[in-house]
């Protein structure tokens, strides 16, 4: 079994790598005239994340534990709720998209209880959104 | 000297009835969030950001510091009902608190709190108004190079007393620095790292990425953790105890004084220092109270020189953190980070430099927060009972609330829905990375002081070109650049302080 810590030190060095190699070069371009790179800084960043992925590499820090699958499957839930929640804003407006995004959520705590249900999945969003409507001024979409 | 007139007209502009009706909202609303276990301070921060654009500068100010101390206030309440500290700050007060409320006075141990925690609050208040200025002017005096030094002292320090281990401290901060650099370069207007994406020339929304990695990962590691068959949390009766057991008295107050009084100065002391916390500060505070007492025994029955000594000393961080960030623009914990965003927004640039040029609103700010302090406590006194009720809310009802003003929050903040996509992404980013360890604490002050640090960087590079010899006329920063060696030395071989708290690793 690979040992965490060289796996993390070796996900830093290699993103520093490419930083080095692919990202700055493609990404930050110095113009003819020029007096100081705009690139220096990023590079000393690539080189600082080399460095430390290396010293990572070999500190023998294991003070984590990955988090499991089923934590993982819950993450890119909520994720990808956020994310249809966001999309369909545009076609459908604010509150229907958050109610249906509050359902999702609350249904995934677990919650059985009418009473909280109504409040969570109705009240929530409309309260959020009366509140930036009406007291902040601020449009919603 | 500051001029007299600056005083008064910094009075003038806090004791308007919008600023101290934001300084009351402010005050009420993060003692409620911080009374609200699973909601954080630095989440109620974060999201309070964006409703203070459409406000003036000092009124944002003085609202934003308002949920800072009231958060700190709040936290102490299901510390005491519940034993789970609401906020990571109260985590010291659990110790005593909790048992005091178990022995049917869980009023009295929440007026302690409330009393001890002003207390603290106020004085660290008053030291940071005394210390900043004079602070300034030495820190004005300081070039580009010294700069430089101190910042990379204070990254170091900050990237080795939080999270996990010192290497990931500094590989955070560095991914901090890079991500800040996205955007167009602020000395030759180049597009960095931009793929071609117009919403990145102006840079990542500080408030919405704050936003991403502190609220909403935050929001989503609970919802992940929250279970179908989790039994709901019952918080004591606060209708328990007698009449005596729901007061305290001066007396009783000052029957730990000493106690309260070396509280603050640890409180102050941490707080000045960046990278360390009202956490360390509560923890550090109870620990020395307990080994100086010839009763040690007492300590974890519920005995009010606890609650007095995490209290009052989380509570007095909370003035102190401006210290570093006013007088040397480094933020010194996650909160100050926040409150700078609402500097930025109104085109300021925390700092030496503002008591130079923005005075009356330093000031002004220095008086709301003393007006917050005694607000803290009226509220306090007032919704207490109205916050043990409040401790018992469902997991269910506050989550899917949380990633609601998430969303609207950024949606309000970075003009749009490329800030909600920067929060989202920003919310992965935080999750994995307190998930493997990461210091979040130390990328987003990173990433708040990339610009200083990268302006000063170029400078010292003009400057002195390749000839290195150059630096040994700057004495300042080879010192400051010794104790950074002296500090990765020190902490890599000698067992590192506590963390910031396990929330913001």
């Amino acid at each position: 079994m690979i040992r965490s810590d060289v796996i993390l030190g070796g996900a830093v060095t290699i993103g520093g790598v490419a930083l080095l190699l692919w990202v700055i070069p493609n990404q930050v371009a110095m113009r003819p005239g020029e007096l100081r790179d705009p690139a220096l800084f990023p590079t000393v960043c690539a080189w600082l994340l080399i460095g430390l992925g290396l010293a990572h590499f070999v500190s023998r820090d294991r003070a984590f534990s990955w988090p499991p699958l089923r934590d993982l499957g819950r993450l890119i839930i909520i994720l990808g709720a956020m994310l249809v929640a966001v999309w369909a804003q545009r076609y459908v407006g604010y509150i229907l998209s958050s109610v249906a995004m509050a359902a999702l959520l609350v249904t995934m705590m677990g919650e059985r209880r009418i009473h909280w249900l109504v409040l969570s999945i109705l009240g929530l969003p409309i309260g959020v959104w009366a509140l930036f409507e009406f007291i902040f001024q601020h449009q919603l979409p | 000297m500051v001029d007299v007139s600056v005083i008064t007209g910094a009075i003038a502009d806090v004791l308007t009835v919008t600023n101290l009706l934001y300084i009351l909202a402010g005050v009420t609303i993060g003692q409620l969030i911080g009374a609200t276990p699973g909601l954080s301070i630095v989440m109620a921060l974060a999201i309070a950001i964006p409703l203070t654009y459409v406000l003036d500068t000092l009124t944002a100010l003085a609202f934003l510091i308002s949920v800072n101390k009231g958060g700190t206030v709040g936290g102490a309440v299901p510390a005491i009902l519940l034993r789970v500290p609401g906020t990571p700050e109260s985590a010291a007060t659990t110790l005593d608190g909790y048992p005091m409320a178990q022995k049917g006075q869980p009023i009295k141990a929440m007026k302690y709190g409330l009393y001890y925690s002003v207390f603290g609050d106020l004085s660290s208040d008053l030291i940071l108004i005394l210390v900043s200025a004079p602070l300034a002017i030495i820190a004005l005096r300081m070039g580009p190079i010294e700069i430089l030094a101190l910042m990379t002292l204070a990254l170091t320090v900050i990237s080795a007393l939080v999270g996990s281990s010192m290497v990931k401290g500094l590989t955070a901060a560095a991914l901090g620095f890079l991500l800040a650099s996205v955007g167009s370069d602020p000395g030759t207007g180049t597009p960095r790292f931009t793929f071609g994406i117009i919403e990145l020339y102006d840079g990542i929304s500080l408030t919405a990425l704050s936003i991403g990695m502190l609220a909403m990962s935050e929001v989503m590691f609970s919802i992940i953790a929250a279970r179908r068959d989790a039994a709901p949390m019952a918080a004591l009766d606060i209708r328990a105890g007698s009449r005596e057991d729901r007061t305290v008295t001066f007396r009783e107050l000052m029957a730990n004084k000493y106690v309260a009084i070396r509280a603050m100065l640890i409180g102050t002391a941490i707080g000045a220092i960046p990278g360390l916390g009202s956490t360390t500060a509560g923890f550090l505070s109870y620990s020395i109270t307990k080994q100086m007492a010839r009763d040690p025994g007492a300590f974890g029955t519920g005995d009010p020189r606890g609650i007095a000594a995490s209290e009052t000393a989380n509570s007095a961080v909370v003035g102190a953190n401006l210290i570093p960030l006013l007088t040397l623009g480094i933020p010194g914990n996650i909160a100050a980070a926040l409150i700078v965003s609402a500097f930025l927004v109104h085109g300021l640039q925390p700092g030496p430099l503002l008591f130079e040029n923005q005075a009356q609103l330093v000031y002004g700010m220095f008086f709301a927060m003393l007006i917050a302090n005694f607000f803290n406590l009226a509220v306090g006194q007032v919704g207490m009972r109205f916050w043990a009720y409040i401790v018992s809310a469902p997991a269910s009802i506050i989550y899917p609330g949380a990633v609601l003003f998430c969303m609207t929050g950024s949606y309000a903040a970075a003009g749009g829905f490329f800030g909600i996509y920067v929060m989202i992404a920003t919310a992965l980013l935080g999750y994995l990375m307190r998930s493997l360890g990461y210091s979040i604490v130390a990328f987003i002050v990173a990433f708040f002081l990339e610009p200083m640090l990268e302006r000063s960087f170029v400078q010292t590079q003009l400057l002195i070109g390749s000839d290195y010899w150059l630096l040994l006329h700057h004495p300042i920063a080879i010192a400051l650049w010794g104790m950074t060696l002296v500090t990765i030395f020190y902490l890599c071989f000698v067992k590192r302080p506590s963390a910031e708290g396990a929330t913001y690793v």
